[in-house]
């Protein structure tokens, strides 16, 4: 077929007008989900040409940004059952912070948050970055709050153990 | 929240807001789309909506009056409206052969720029009473073939027959790849026409202007689409061509994003009458869905 565009019809156009809003927002999501922008990319386009074959179906759905929100975690959360490892997790060190005490370094969370489970780092990003109340996280992961608190219980206290104990060992 | 929860909060907003932006690459997503969509939709061909043959178009597209056009000017010309001599004209077009070129001129689809992006031409022939006819993307991209309501297509290498029978070649859903779909098509162009508020005017001997406009939602957007274009007749008073420009300005609900698209649609009829012979394809596979 030829890679020329086609016609637009009235949907598709809607379908163009949401990828342009929606892109740089879940872009992000799908990057702290991934940890790696190339991955973060691939997983985005992806979830928005699923998204694209269900789009005439989707005229009863009230949020479509929370629709691709979910999709895009049940899809990495896939994919990292499928590969089973990703390249962050082989870097993560035991412990990924270069001292920052009780500064939480962003590069540091980067790298700890890539040795995290793609369930609890999911329940962490939906959590503290898209503020979403543990009720919504439990809607976007199709699982209990009791299992998403446990989650996010057993994320923050590896996080925390990954992050800012290195500056007390380092003080020992 | 404790202060590692606060913190963490805003580092997870500086891991992601420390990221360079970058386009979207829709296009990329609409062709990939596209190409699942077909996919799935391969196994169920029979759903297509848009419909090649003219007549059957006509036939859902108006619900025509007996034939009231006379060749007899004076006679029953001067009582009948435009409108009703444009549904005379299409049932008169209707059950029997044709030829068909549409040339389809595509808008850059950036919502501002009135730049031509693209352009593509369709030949095709139908005959409804053998159930047999063509299309051909002019690229030599894309083929398909109905005889005696079997279909074989083809998007430029192997031809495969396709599971059922047909008496429509889908002209949408492979060629165009759902562009005129409920939007720029024939249908919903002579739909629109039928309409009371289209303005349609005579301009001259077998030529018409119509200018229509409608409004349409789901829970997405919100949608006005507007046809402007001219009909003319044959000297048969058959359809001979339909020129018209498709606007579409929509407004997403969430966000409030304002889209336009436009879309320049020219349909050329010919040989109404005349037989339609087509070759099976060789090396045909048949479809195993």
């Amino acid at each position: 077929m030829t890679d020329q565009p086609k016609a637009l019809t009235a949907a598709d156009a809607a379908y163009v007008a949401f990828v342009e809003i929606a892109w740089q927002r879940h872009l992000r999501l799908a990057l702290l989900l991934t940890g790696d922008r190339w991955q973060a990319e691939e997983l985005l386009q992806d979830s928005l040409v699923k998204l694209y074959e269900r789009w005439r179906r989707l005229s009863r759905t009230d949020d479509v940004h929370a629709y691709l929100r979910r999709m895009l975690v049940n899809n990495h959360t896939s994919r990292w059952r499928r590969r089973r490892r990703e390249s962050l997790v082989a870097e993560v060190p035991d412990h990924a912070g270069p001292g920052g005490g009780a500064s939480l370094d962003a590069e540091a969370l980067r790298a700890a948050l890539g040795s995290l489970p793609p369930r609890q780092r999911a329940v962490v990003v939906l959590r503290h970055y898209e503020d979403l109340p543990f009720r919504e996280v439990a809607e976007v992961l199709g699982c209990s709050v009791g299992t998403v608190k446990s989650q996010h219980f057993r994320a923050l206290e590896k996080l925390r153990r990954l992050v800012a104990e290195p500056s007390d060992q380092n003080s020992r | 929240m404790d202060t590692f929860d606060t913190q963490l909060a805003g580092r997870l907003h500086d891991i992601a807001d420390g990221e360079p932006g970058s386009m979207p690459p829709t296009q990329r997503l609409l062709e990939r789309g596209r190409r699942a969509r077909h996919r799935r939709a391969a196994a169920r061909a029979g759903m297509s909506l848009a419909v090649l043959a003219f007549g059957t178009v006509a036939a859902v597209a108006i619900a025509t009056t007996p034939a009231v056009y006379t060749d007899r000017p004076g006679v029953t010309a001067e009582a009948v409206s435009p409108q009703m001599e444009l549904a005379a004209a299409i049932s008169n077009s209707q059950n029997i052969s044709f030829k068909i070129k549409a040339t389809t001129t595509l808008q850059k689809s950036d919502g501002r720029s009135t730049t031509p992006s693209a352009r593509y031409i369709t030949l095709g022939a139908f005959d409804p009473a053998t159930l047999t006819g063509y299309l051909r993307a002019a690229d030599g991209s894309f083929e398909s073939r109905l005889i005696n309501g079997v279909k074989y297509t083809s998007n430029g290498d192997q031809f495969v027959q396709q599971k059922g029978t047909y008496d429509w070649l889908d002209y949408d859903a492979h060629v165009l790849d759902g562009a005129l779909s409920g939007s720029a098509d024939s249908e919903h162009l002579f739909k629109v026409l039928r309409q009371a508020q289209a303005k349609i005017t005579k301009t001259g001997a077998g030529t018409y202007h119509f200018d229509a406009t409608t409004q349409s939602a789901d829970s997405l957007a919100s949608y006005t689409t507007r046809f402007v274009g001219d009909l003319t007749l044959n000297a048969s008073k058959r359809v001979a061509k339909v020129a018209y420009a498709w606007t579409l300005t929509g407004k997403m609900k969430q966000g409030g994003n304002v889209f336009n698209r436009n879309v320049k649609v020219t349909l050329e009829f010919s040989d109404y009458g005349t037989p339609v012979t087509v070759e099976r394809p060789a090396n045909v596979v048949v479809d195993g869905k």
